[in-house]
């Protein structure tokens, strides 16, 4: 019996080893009909499930009689139905049908869910029948079959028992009629729809989510006839509807509820006016702006409201709007100020860019200056012609504002500009703003090192601070020039100068840094710069762009120029990050170094705790020997690295 | 069942609002209410605070449950969960964060859904077999929700959960988070504005692990634990019935053809959102799938009725990083993945308005860049959430679409009027999967 079954279970994997893949029609067959063998079998529920599940996707009528048979088997029902709902044709309702006079509690309920699945209208009467059983699960799922299924029959039975349906049981009966009447109106039966609708928003203490549900189904269904229910559920007392009519009024297309919204928008109350002006916002039809816009600018209305209404109105993005929030930008009350400056920056169009830079020639500073931040943000950069001679001002703060605006909005075009405005710069302001101006023109340049035969010949014109600048902005550009101008600008006479070509060196972004600041470290005049050169390459060293040869190299090369306990650090660091026994190697000896003792055993013992299993065991070894002697008063780190030696021992 | 006595809630914003109207002839308080009226930095008045519960929080559902309970206006006061250790260590966290023992535990989400009229709203991150029904029965009882992804096992299921909640008025989200992340906003953003020129191509990541081909085996059986510590049948919801074993629970359902959506779905209901949001097809699905003879569907173009292409990608060839989507027109190409501190893009000019298209995209659309904020601002707006409920149910029909293609290994056609692939009984046949009473929708 035991071979038997197994067998059995065998036989349905391999046939249901290929599911889902396409096969032609006649092996479509036969393989049903070994699934059918399996149901009728003494399988165990394993191979009989799998086939169920099969059967799902090629069974035929043929296959009907033998999953009908599992529907009342407890364990298998529900996988009988599996099958069953997929397959096409009547004789699987007729099945299905068949069953619920036959089935009680779980079972049924599956039963009544697949018919309701599979719209069997032929169950209909049977079905309202099982609404009053007294199995809640059962009426309940019947209530809903009904509703799927959505004949004018299912409806009365689900009508009828509204009145005094049991409280358990309302809300499936609420949903079986809002599917019948989704049904019904997909069908083109828009008054059956409403007739339920309506049944369902007079519905004895509601839930909240189906009285939502009624309204919105009541007004949208009646399309442009729904317009008076929207305006009862927006005047309604109870805020719950109002906000369902809130939900309904932005899903509504037509073009005249935004009329009749705007013009209720002039007769509410504050409160409602903020609400309608969000819904009025989401339905973004330009139409309604006069109406909004009025409101924004009624300098007597509640504030909340004149907020909302700008805001509605940047929603629905029409250039339109333009004109009246550049006269709300000027309002006295910063917060309505700022809400039409958020409109101002986002309104999309060159009319709305226009408009703007007609303000930059007010003659109002403060304004000029906030007028400057939206174009900066709009990136306006026909602009850049007015914000140049913005530039030279005589208020400060307006010219201030127009150099930062001038380089945020600067592209390769005013490169030769702004490095003629550096050179000639003598505020660190205006230089902080043009170097960033520089820096993001090389930055967003398709090729960075293009900017740099400029920079070079501005650098020979420019004053001390400004040749800074320059030079930090040579790190953005990168490539062979932009590093041999640095390394001629360390050699400057300006200390200030010097320091700076040293320090963008030290930083630079490319290895071919390296061998200047090795020869820098070896040759500078002062132990500072030394220093300064020093870690530069170091820093070269930890880079993991580069091959671990190369970064190997550069800490040999380094180790006779180190001294200090903070170059050990960057040294050990950079050794660190390779891994490898030739690094291992480097490090031992600063176990030796009381400055850097501690974080030299802490490396070895992560190294060695790290290390790929039999990979490099005797230096590993010796690494960790060392480690017991020197760390003679922690313990615990001796205690982990002879743990370690031991598991090393084992490897062998 | 319910395992605490039932508790003193506090007053919630539905009962608030309730009570408010009734004491009052004249209009109560405004249920629509823009983001930034909110009062996110200080106390938060009863009108205001939303009510949530959390649903089967496990691991990305204890990231969520952390970042919703730092909003204000959120207070947690319930888990309903079928694992005794579960409900315990959520009940825990949200003592913890309110200093109280307010929070209740629940294992029957049927129950609980009829006990707990005061919730607004609930958090649902079971596994995958389990976000449709939990979403549809909540919605159905009026909760909002917040759903994690993949949030539909079937393309019925999606169906079921769009129209329960259009049907009920609810506010529902899907955990597709990237769609309010600046990074992946912009990216869509710069492909619908025309500025690649016209997109003809987006490829979406899909899972660098699993196969499209699903698992039909069962575990060993093992000794089913007391149902009050794990409630087996209830974990198994809609899905066949099969024997316990431990390794289910604690994770190890995935590449099961019962509880998972394979590769395509694990990762494209991360990522086909966006892709989808970038050629402006939140509203459809694609017409066309081409099978494509690997295991996993890399590389499979699934085509849009307007003649774009969704590109179903597995490597990092069109970004780095997990998670990514990239648009290409004639005019540049822009990408967007998980980790990327700004987007990449075909040109740096491109990047340069990076600033200026988020805030026109916040000030038109006015969502926050933080997606269980647009969750709690919308259950107060009552609009529409930017991952509702239509949009998942079409960004994860093409996931399923996808997966179809696979099984059947060849191509198929779809139609997104319908719902249904056009004429192709066999193809059909694959879209619904008939669920296990009473977990029946």
């Amino acid at each position: 019996m035991l071979i038997s079954k197994l067998k059995l279970t065998l036989m349905v994997a391999l046939l249901c080893s290929g599911v889902h893949s396409s096969f032609g029609q006649g092996a479509a067959k036969e393989q049903e009909t070994k699934l059918i063998a399996v149901l009728t079998s003494a399988a165990e529920y394993n191979a009989k499930a799998d086939a169920c599940r099969e059967l799902a996707r090629i069974g035929t009528a043929d296959a009907v009689p033998a999953l009908a048979a599992l529907l009342a088997d407890a364990k298998l029902t529900h996988m009988a139905r599996y099958g069953l709902e997929m397959v096409p044709g009547a004789a699987a309702d007729d099945a299905l049908r068949a069953a619920l006079g036959q089935l009680k509690g779980l079972p049924l309920v599956g039963v009544i869910g697949s018919i309701g699945v599979r719209h069997d209208e032929k169950a209909v009467a049977a079905l309202v029948a099982l609404l009053k059983d007294p199995d809640a699960g059962v009426a309940q799922a019947a209530a809903r079959a009904l509703g799927s299924i959505g004949t004018p029959e299912a409806v009365t039975g689900l009508s009828s028992l509204l009145p005094g349906v049991a409280a358990a049981n309302q809300l499936a009966v609420c949903e079986g009629l809002f599917r019948a009447a989704e049904e019904l109106a997909a069908k083109g039966g828009n008054d059956q729809a409403i007739a339920i609708y309506d049944t369902l928003r007079k519905v004895s203490a509601p839930p909240h989510q189906v009285l939502a549900g009624a309204w919105r189904g009541a007004i949208l269904t009646r399309q442009k006839g729904g317009v008076p229910l929207l305006l009862e559920a927006f005047r309604s007392a109870d805020a719950g509807l109002v906000a369902v009519a809130g939900r309904i009024a932005i899903e509504m297309k037509d073009p005249e509820v935004s009329k009749v919204l705007a013009d209720e928008l002039t007769k509410a109350p504050p409160a409602r006016q903020l609400m309608l002006c969000n819904v009025l916002g989401k339905r973004g039809d330009a139409v309604v702006l006069p109406s909004l816009l009025g409101l924004a600018k009624a300098g007597t209305g509640d504030k909340a409201a004149r907020v909302a209404a700008i805001r509605a109105a940047i929603e629905i993005g029409d250039a339109a709007a333009a004109a009246p929030l550049l006269e709300l930008f000027n309002d006295p009350d910063a917060e309505i100020a700022q809400a039409a400056a958020t409109g101002l920056v986002s309104l999309q169009g060159a009319a709305v860019d226009a408009a703007i830079l007609k303000m930059l020639d007010s003659a109002d500073p403060a304004l000029q200056v906030k007028v400057l931040d939206i174009v900066r943000q709009r990136r306006i950069v026909a602009a850049l012609p007015r914000i140049q001679q913005l530039m030279a001002d005589k208020n400060e703060a307006l010219a201030a504002a127009a150099v930062k605006s001038y380089a945020e909005l600067a592209g390769g075009a005013e490169l030769t500009g702004l490095l003629e405005k550096l050179v000639t710069a003598s505020e660190a302001a205006a230089i902080g703003a043009l170097e960033k101006a520089l820096g993001s023109i090389c930055g967003a340049a398709e090729q960075p090192k293009g900017c740099v035969p400029q920079m070079v010949a501005a650098l020979a014109k420019a004053g001390p601070e400004a040749k800074q600048a320059l030079l930090r902005t040579l790190r953005v550009a990168g490539g062979a020039e932009a590093l041999a101008a640095l390394r001629a600008a360390v050699d400057d006479s300006n200390k200030d100068v010097h320091t700076s070509a040293l320090r963008v060196m030290s930083d630079w972004k490319t290895a071919d840094a390296a061998p200047v600041l090795l020869a820098l470290a070896k040759t500078s005049a002062t132990p500072v710069d030394k220093i300064l050169s020093l870690r530069g390459y170091l820093g070269m060293a930890a880079r993991k762009d580069l091959p671990p040869a190369d970064r190997l190299a550069i800490c040999r090369e380094a180790l006779p120029l180190i001294q200090r306990s903070d170059e050990k650090l960057l040294l050990l660091g950079a050794l660190g990050s390779l891994a490898n026994a030739e690094a291992l190697n480097l490090i031992v000896p600063y176990l030796d170094d009381a400055g850097v003792k501690a974080e030299t055993v802490a490396l070895v013992m992560a190294l060695a705790g790290n290390r790929a299993k039999d990979q490099n065991v005797a230096i590993a070894r010796t690494a960790l020997q060392k480690v017991v002697t020197v760390a003679a008063d922690t313990p615990a780190v001796v205690a982990r690295a002879q743990e370690l030696l031991k598991q090393m021992e084992n490897e062998k | 069942m319910t395992n605490d006595p039932k508790p003193q809630a506090p007053l919630s914003r539905r009962q608030f609002l309730k009570r408010s109207a009734a004491a009052s002839s004249v209009f109560a308080i405004p249920c629509i209410i823009p983001a930034s009226a909110l009062g996110r930095g200080g106390a938060v008045a009863p009108s205001n605070r939303i009510v949530m519960a959390g649903i089967g929080i496990g691991g990305r559902g204890s990231s969520d449950l952390t970042w919703m309970m730092g909003e204000p206006d959120v207070q947690f006061v319930a888990i309903c969960d079928i694992r005794k250790e579960r409900r315990e260590a959520v009940k825990s966290t949200i003592d913890n964060k309110y200093g109280t023992k307010d929070c209740t535990m629940h294992r029957d989400i049927r129950e609980f859904l009829v006990e707990r009229t005061d919730i607004d709203g609930v958090l649902i991150a079971t596994g995958d077999r389990w976000h449709a029904l939990a979403s549809v029965l909540a919605m159905r009882a009026g909760k909002d929700v917040y759903s994690e992804k993949p949030s539909c096992m079937t393309i019925a299921e999606g169906q079921a959960v769009r129209d329960t909640a259009t049907r009920y008025g609810r506010v529902y989200q899907t955990g597709t988070q990237r769609l309010s992340e600046a990074n992946h906003v912009f990216a869509i953003e710069t492909a619908r504005s025309g500025r690649l020129g016209k997109v003809h191509t987006a490829y979406a990541h899909i899972a660098p692990w699993d196969a499209a081909i699903m698992s039909y085996d069962r575990l060993p059986a093992q000794p089913e634990p007391p149902r009050d510590e794990v409630d087996w049948d209830a974990w198994l919801g809609p899905c066949p019935w099969r024997p316990y074993h431990s390794s289910y629970v604690t994770g190890a359902w995935r590449g099961f053809y019962d509880f998972h959506t394979s590769c395509i779905g694990e990762w494209g209901a991360h990522t086909f959102a966006q892709a989808q949001a970038g050629i402006d097809a939140l509203d459809t699905s694609p017409v066309h799938y081409q099978y494509v003879d690997n295991p996993t569907g890399d590389g499979m173009v699934a085509t849009f009725a307007n003649g774009v292409k969704m590109i179903l990608s597995r490597g990092d060839k069109y970004w780095h990083g997990s998670c990514g989507e990239r648009f290409d027109g004639p005019d540049g190409w822009v990408a967007a993945a998980d980790g990327y501190s700004k987007p990449d893009a075909s040109s740096p000019a491109l990047l340069a308005d990076f600033n200026k298209v988020i805030a026109e995209y916040t000030a038109r659309t006015q969502r926050p860049m933080n997606h269980v904020r647009d969750f709690f601002d919308c259950i107060k707006s009552r609009r529409q959430t930017v991952a509702n409920a239509e949009v998942m149910y079409r960004s994860m029909t093409t996931v399923h679409a996808a997966n179809i293609c696979m099984w059947l290994k060849r191509d198929v056609k779809f139609d997104p009027l319908k719902g249904e692939f056009l004429n192709d009984v066999e193809a059909n046949r694959l879209c619904s999967r008939a669920m296990r009473e009473p977990w029946i929708i």
